[in-house]
């Protein structure tokens, strides 16, 4: 019968490993990719070579050294100074780096009390505001996070396999191959470290506890992360890869049907979140933080890479509500929800961005 | 809003709730099967209830599937199927109520109800229908038959070599693909008939490969949703089954059966399981069962020196198919046809039997039962369990004691807390009596909105004007199908106030049934199983122990009663499913029901399993083994649906050797020994899943052993 079958694809959590601790920001991840620093940051270091390897080539400059003669050394041919052009010739962590200071050059955010809310700012202007909710809310969320774990049977598969950054699921449904996107997976990557980092930043000024540290009856189905319950980092990159890969498969223009897939791309961010609330880690309204903030970083993202966007700010206050895309993008149903839109902000345009952009639209297959 | 329907175009007047839930716009429609909510139909299956005459109406063409009925009573319940000339495709209730009061003919004295049910597509209409099969493609089996068995399924792999005779033809007498394209002519009204002369050919054509074969014979067709590629599938219910009760093969090599016994196949929609409201199935099921009957006498017609008046053969039929809601008092309408037919053939033939599994619900939730001490501070609550994510339709009915007169109750459904912008949607019985008496069965109707969109239908209606059921539809608890509405998931409260209706009697229980909801031919649509919450404090102590089966109270859910909806018949076999290595019931087996009287003595109501057959072998190793798709595969299904089909196969393994159907047959499965203490409550519940006969296990060949161990050494 078929709530017996299902399982079979726990496999494949293997590939989540992989920095061993190399260069950089590398370490700081921990977990190998788990969360927030991927494997990202670690990627195009060579790290050291084996000992055997380091005494062979010294043994080997000795013995060949001879060769090239005693004469001058050669005049340096320089590189550009300060110049995208030499974006290709660093390791992707490098690029990491710069991606990320680029996103951080600009970015604010203020706390306020009575009521307790935090706001991130870009460029002085507000991108999303959002308030602590009540412990009474949470309290009521509860139930909701009880109700979906009914659903943890079924979902188990993908739940375990997304505890890391989904990137395989978004792959999918673009038609995504390390070979033809490299650039592509780069952006994505970037887009979710970011994302990662400014869900932490809310997430420590509005510390907000977790479902199974009110109910003990939630029993989470994977371990509750080390960090607060809103908004959820999930929702947050999904919801950011959303927006930044919505615009890049219009500039592609290669998919014929394009529009079923960012339909498929949309309920695959909001399946992320909901997820996340059926393993029993995050409320619903997490999800409707997260969905506003992600949209709101995809945005300036967008900005930094150099496509004018002008995007509503937006001010969340939780109500007890169930989260639902559908409710999230229809303004009017997302504000009976608490989700009010306010001014709006861009994001500047900077060079690393602007380069990384240029390359993943190159990788359109169209013919 | 549910716009006001005028009298003509009110489906219900005709039909029932759930043909105006499934068939409205504003309601269930775009949830609905695909060929319901994506397109009209032109073409319409349906039941009649009340006459069998059908109209002489110019708009609307009538057709009569073969109908076997050699005694030529009047049938209470009619399988029938219509195209009507005039209207366009019929998209909506309005249409199809018109239809209906066309075949109503007009004629106030006469009242028939209908059950309308899955359009049939047109590529399957048959073009000139000629009902009497004339047996042309028929050759004449190497044995004589002696007894005749029959599956109605999904998915039925018809040209499988366990179906083979000794001299490699097939077994396979008949075979009715419901949803097939149609030739342009046919004995039957839909979709295609093979004979078995015509499956040899395939078998003879197609050589080794049976994709290309199924492909010929129009079973593989991925044009025509109904059918489409299931036959392609490593493994289907319809093979399952169809190997068990018929075939033979090496996993089922412990009872072969003999080249007499000759087979008959009806598959049914191989999307039939999709919809989750037992809507739309009965006029293909009860087709399927006259087929099957009239077939078999053409059979016999073959033997026979009076080919009109021949001895009907000994005929054992498997129908591994259900749903959970419904009346279960053998009086819904496809019981009392099941019934007519079987008590009919009975007289001339005895061996003549009609297997149905108890179902899978036993210990889903899914029933429950309310009592006058339920009752006795004049209101019952209960909680419904929507699951978030249910891409379908969900379904609760609430039935009243037939006879009891239920004046003044009132039944409320409130939403789940926290959803204040839904307003509480109440019935009240007075209501439904006062409705004029416009031919229909008395009923009202009250729809349950979340900001000005119909999310629910709460309904009573006076079924087939003799018993009162409470029925909500809840929409599904996610946005799909473009729909800008769902319902919220969460325990939906369901309040039962007695007002001033009369107090319950010691006998009378208002039962309570959900719907079927989940997805067990993986058919992809979305459903998820909803439940029942008992809000009375203490659980059942021990309840789930594995060590104890049987708890020593009965509250208001119970498995006791979570009985295959369409299973009641007096006269069918119902068989559970049991456990083969510990022979203990399978804890989803379903069972008869149980009321205590004033002496709190434990008493069977309703239908009860007549027999247990092996359902799983082992905690470990779930289900039974059967026959694949494909000549060769293997495959397993867990359910009573595979412990039916085990039990068809012994009975007509003893109906041709002119044995009585039961012969081999244990008496009742034992009383575990751990059900501590056995009282005479705990023994009615062990009566209950088990029925009153054990069948002998369906298996592997048991390795001979050796005479002696001096042979072993020698």
């Amino acid at each position: 019968m078929a709530q017996y079958g299902g399982l079979g694809g726990l496999g494949g959590l293997g590939g989540l490993g992989g920095l061993g601790g190399l260069g950089g920001l590398g370490g700081l991840g921990g977990l190998g990719g788990q969360t927030g620093l991927g494997a990202f940051l670690g990627a195009e270091d060579p790290g050291g070579y084996s000992g055997a390897t380091t005494a062979g080539l010294q043994i080997t400059a000795d013995g060949l050294r001879h060769l090239a003669g005693d004469g001058d050394t050669p005049a340096a041919g320089e590189l550009a100074f300060n110049d995208p052009s030499n974006y290709g010739r660093w390791g992707q962590w490098v690029r990491g780096s710069l991606y990320i200071t680029e996103m951080l050059n600009g970015l604010d955010w203020a706390t306020a009390s009575n009521p307790n809310a935090v706001t991130l700012r870009l460029e002085g202007a507000d991108m999303v505001t959002l308030h602590r909710p009540t412990s009474e809310i949470l309290t009521q969320q509860c139930q909701h996070v009880r109700d979906y774990a009914d659903l943890r049977d079924e979902r188990g598969a993908e739940i375990a396999s997304q505890l890391g950054f989904p990137t395989e699921y978004f792959a999918m449904i673009l038609g995504l191959h390390p070979a033809q996107h490299k650039k592509t997976f780069e952006l994505i990557t970037a887009t979710q470290v970011i994302a990662a980092h400014m869900a932490m930043i809310v997430k420590h000024a509005l510390a907000v506890r977790r479902p199974d540290q009110i109910d003990g009856r939630i029993l989470p189905m994977i371990p509750t992360p080390g960090h607060g319950s809103f908004p959820s980092a999930h929702a947050t990159e999904a919801y950011a890869v959303l927006t930044v890969m919505t615009q890049l498969v219009s500039t592609w223009d290669a998919l014929n049907d394009s529009e079923n897939r960012l339909k498929m791309l949309r309920g695959l961010a909001e399946r992320i979140a909901v997820n996340r609330t059926v393993a029993g880690v995050h409320f619903p309204i997490d999800s409707w933080a997260g969905a506003a903030l992600g949209t709101a970083i995809g945005n300036a993202i967008l900005g930094r890479c150099g496509l004018a966007t002008s995007t509503p700010s937006r001010t969340y206050t939780a109500m007890n509500s169930d989260f639902f895309d559908f409710d999230f993008t229809d303004t009017a149903i997302a504000k009976s929800h608490g989700l009010v839109e306010g001014t709006a902000f861009s994001a500047a345009q900077k060079p690393a961005f602007t380069w990384l952009w240029g390359e993943a639209a190159a990788e359109t297959q169209k013919v | 809003m549910y716009a006001p329907r005028p009298p003509h175009q009110q489906v219900d007047r005709y039909a029932g709730p759930y043909e105006r839930w499934v068939f409205s716009p504003e309601l269930g429609r775009p949830y609905a099967f695909p060929a319901i909510s994506n397109a009209g139909a032109t073409y319409f299956t349906a039941l009649l209830e009340g006459s069998d005459a059908l109209p002489d109406d110019p708009d609307t063409h009538y057709r009569l599937p073969p109908l076997w009925n050699p005694l030529n009573k009047s049938r209470a319940v009619t399988p029938f199927a219509f195209h009507s000339h005039a209207a366009s495709e019929a998209q909506t209730d309005r249409d199809v109520a018109g239809i209906l009061a066309n075949v109503r003919n007009g004629d106030d004295d006469v009242r028939p109800r209908f059950r309308v049910n899955f359009p049939v597509s047109p590529d399957s209409w048959t073009k000139t229908y000629h009902p009497h099969c004339d047996m042309d493609k028929w050759v004449v089996p190497g044995t004589r038959p002696k007894a005749i068995v029959a599956v109605i399924d999904d998915g039925i792999p018809f040209a499988h070599r366990a179906f083979l005779d000794a001299e490699g033809r097939t077994r396979m007498s008949h075979v009715w693909l419901q949803s097939a394209k149609a030739p342009s002519h046919g004995a039957v009204p839909f979709g295609r008939e093979l004979m078995n002369g015509e499956i040899n050919a395939l078998r003879h054509n197609a050589g080794d490969d049976e994709n290309l074969l199924y492909r010929r014979a129009g079973a593989i067709d991925p044009t025509i949703p109904e059918l489409g590629q299931h036959l392609k599938r490593q493994a289907t219910h319809g093979a399952h089954i169809a190997g068990t009760c018929a075939g033979n093969d090496s996993r089922l090599a412990s009872h072969p059966i003999g080249d007499e016994v000759q087979i008959i196949a009806v598959q049914l929609p191989n999307t039939i399981a999709w919809d989750t409201s037992g809507f739309g199935k009965e006029m293909y099921m009860l087709s399927a069962l006259h087929y099957v009957f009239d077939r078999a006498r053409a059979i016999a017609a073959k033997y026979a020196d009076d080919p009109d008046n021949p001895t009907e053969l000994p005929l054992v039929v498997n129908f591994s198919y259900g749903w959970s809601a419904s009346r279960h008092d053998g009086k819904s309408e496809m019981e009392l046809a099941i019934e007519a037919l079987l008590a009919d053939r009975k007289t001339l033939q005895p061996a003549t039997a009609i297997v149905m599994p108890t179902g899978n619900n036993f210990d889903q939730n899914m029933h429950g039962q309310i009592t006058k001490h339920d009752l006795q501070a004049g209101q019952f609550d209960f909680g419904w369990q929507l699951l978030p994510d249910d891409r379908t339709s969900s379904y609760l009915e609430i039935w009243l004691p037939e006879g009891y007169d239920p004046t003044g109750l009132s039944i409320t459904a409130h939403p789940p807390k926290g959803h204040d912008n839904i307003a509480p949607a109440t019935v009240k019985i007075n209501e439904a009596q006062a409705a004029a008496d416009d031919h229909g069965d008395p009923r009202c109707f009250h729809e349950i909105e979340a900001g000005g969109e119909n999310i629910g239908q709460l309904s009573a209606d006076k079924h087939r004007g003799n018993r009162w059921r409470i029925m909500l539809a809840l929409i599904p608890t996610v946005n799909t199908r473009g729909q800008s509405r769902r319902a919220p998931s969460g325990c939906w409260t369901i309040s039962i106030a007695q007002n001033d209706a009369p107090p319950l009697t010691q006998d009378e229980r208002i039962k309570v049934w959900v719907q079927r909801d989940d997805d067990p031919a993986s058919l992809q649509t979305g459903g998820k199983q909803s439940r029942l919450i008992d809000f009375s404090a203490a659980p059942a102590p021990g309840r789930r122990s594995p060590l104890n089966p049987y708890t020593s109270t009965l509250g208001f859910i119970r498995g006791y009663g979570a009985m295959n909806g369409v299973a009641s018949s007096g006269s069918v076999t119902r068989v559970a499913g049991h456990m083969a290595q510990t022979m203990t019931p399978c804890t989803y087996s379903g069972a008869g029901g149980l009321r205590l009287d004033s002496d709190g003595l434990a008493l069977p109501c309703g239908a009860h399993a007549s027999l247990s057959a092996v359902a799983d072998q082992s905690a470990f190793l779930a289900g039974t083994r059967s026959i694949g798709v494909r000549s060769g595969a293997g495959a397993r299904l867990q359910g009573t649906s595979g412990a039916s089909p085990a039990a068809a196969r012994l009975m007509v393994i003893n109906a041709a050797k002119a044995l009585p159907l039961m012969a081999g047959f244990q008496g009742p499965l034992a009383m575990p020994d751990s059900a501590m203490p056995t009282t005479d409550l705990v023994r009615a519940k062990h009566a209950a899943r088990t029925g009153s006969f054990t069948a002998p296990s369906v298996g592997r060949a048991t390795r001979p052993q050796p005479a002696n161990n001096t042979a072993l050494l020698s």
